[in-house]
């Protein structure tokens, strides 16, 4: 597994990811920039650029910090290509990240392993394609049909939550596996719930997120470090 | 000119409609790299292909309510940017509140208010736009030497790896969960919570007994369909 053709072929297929993730970003970024221009153009709109400015800049105040360090967060666990993907169609929390880590507990790889991050490309890759065309089912024609029903009162409980169960699905069995290493974020994360409220730590995740990973780690690396936790050895299921 | 001709007309059909056709391009571009580098390590097919129906079933569902809010968004910004905005970066919570943000900014009361033209449409158009594209950037100019530093890390550290990406995903989940777990006004979170908790051990120990492993591969979306569901039985009920 270790020889030399393997780790180039590796080192090729992180440069082939980084390569194709930075060319289809910048055409995405561009792309999107120029729906309003090409509006703004054609009609002959006046635009105020101080103005724009101004209302855009409180948004990237608040959204570009957390963008950068959901990133980062994120990376250990979809990788490169995972995060490419994801930033362009977000809904990472409540799609991309869930169906990335249940495709790679299926296949039986660990996040932060190079099978983890190939699985994790293909799944997210698949959760776009999905969310898009049903979007655009939705605009041509599903859409007037189907939003009288889910839009329904006696189903409001259930789409106000799918954050909590989602998180009660996904968080059940990693806790149960790693008992010992969920101690301490835990209890980091429900101690600062009940000092500042559940609604601020919601509304400022982001910034708290390094926070308790870093604290999370940190405690890992200690047991790891004592022999506390049992050490598997690194799987490779999934895998000849 | 009433700027929801402007909104619905052709122009934007075919802008929004171009953004998005790439965006399906790039998934199917990553998707392809991706599966012949997984059948280069030696990753079997049949569990790329499993892993591929699991995110597709389990995505539709948190895709219903992106398309209530489509519906609810294209009332006041017609139907093509709402379609083109909620099927790339954002979220129904952002574009509501960027596009509030610049109808207030003009001096109307929200993006409803009558005054709301096609000059400030097309001001709230520029600052969605502009507002969410940061992870892209980051992505853009950093991503790439974060890749080479953390896989050049990993090769020293190499058995420590497993348990630090535990670690960190504990910390992440632990985080957002903290919040519906510790608020005990809203019971129906706690009850979701539990109820998904509950059915995807159960998926797991079914799987095992019954010898079905669709069971336990489709445990995700069995399960959130179980939270879901307890929260309608919840509220109901009580």
């Amino acid at each position: 597994m270790n020889n030399n053709s393997d780790i180039e072929r590796s080192r090729a297929f992180d440069d082939k990811i980084n390569n194709l993730g930075r060319i289809t970003s910048i055409i995405s970024l561009a792309l999107m920039i120029s729906v309003p221009l090409a509006v703004t153009i054609f009609y002959k709109i006046q635009i105020n650029i101080a103005e724009i400015a101004a209302a855009a800049g409180g948004l990237i105040a608040m959204f570009a910090p957390m963008a950068i360090v959901e990133n980062i967060s994120y990376y250990p666990l979809i990788g490169a290509g995972g995060v490419y993907l994801s930033c362009i169609t977000g809904n990472i929390m409540n799609m991309k990240l869930p169906s990335a880590l249940s495709g790679m507990k299926l296949a039986g790889v660990e996040p932060g392993s190079a099978e983890g991050d190939i699985i994790s490309i293909i799944c997210i890759g698949v959760s776009s394609f999905v969310t898009v065309t049903i979007l655009m089912l939705s605009m041509f024609i599903i859409g007037k049909y189907i939003t009288p029903y889910l839009s329904r009162p006696i189903l409001q409980p259930a789409f106000a939550n799918i954050m909590p169960a989602l998180l009660g699905a996904l968080v059940t069995p990693f806790v149960l596996k790693s008992l010992k290493v969920s101690v301490v974020p835990f209890a980091l994360s429900i101690a600062l719930c009940l000092a500042l409220g559940g609604k601020f730590v919601q509304r400022y995740g982001s910034y708290f997120l390094p926070l308790i990973m870093l604290a999370s780690v940190f405690a890992a690396y200690c047991m790891y470090k004592r022999g506390m936790l049992a050490m598997k050895p690194a799987r490779q299921g999934g895998t000849k | 000119m009433n700027y929801l001709e402007v909104a619905n007309g052709n122009l934007m059909f075919i802008m929004c409609a171009l953004v998005i056709l790439f965006v399906l391009l790039q998934a199917v571009l990553f998707i392809k790299a991706a599966w012949k580098r997984g059948a280069e390590v030696g990753i079997d097919r049949t569990i790329m292909k499993k892993a591929m129906t699991n995110a597709a079933v389990f995505s539709v569902i948190p895709s219903l309510p992106i398309v209530v809010m489509l519906v609810v968004l294209s009332v006041n910004l017609g139907q093509y940017f709402p379609w083109l905005r909620l099927s790339v970066v954002g979220s129904a919570a952002y574009e509501n509140m960027a596009a509030d943000i610049v109808a207030k900014a003009s001096g109307l009361a929200g993006i409803a208010d009558p005054g709301f033209d096609l000059p400030i449409f097309t001001m709230a158009m520029w600052v969605m736009s502009i507002g969410i594209i940061w992870g892209i950037v980051f992505n853009i100019f950093f991503m790439k030497s974060l890749d080479k530093f953390s896989k050049k890390a990993k090769e020293s550290n190499s058995h420590f790896i497993p348990v630090l990406s535990g670690a960190l995903f504990i910390g992440l989940l632990a985080l957002m969960s903290a919040p519906y777990i510790t608020d005990t006004k809203n019971t129906i979170a706690i009850v979701s919570f539990l109820s998904a908790a509950v059915a995807v051990v159960m998926c797991g120990k079914v799987a095992k007994a019954s010898g079905l492993k669709a069971i336990d591969e489709f445990s995700l979306p069995i399960s959130l369909i179980v939270g879901m569901a307890s929260a309608i039985v919840y509220t109901n009920a009580f």
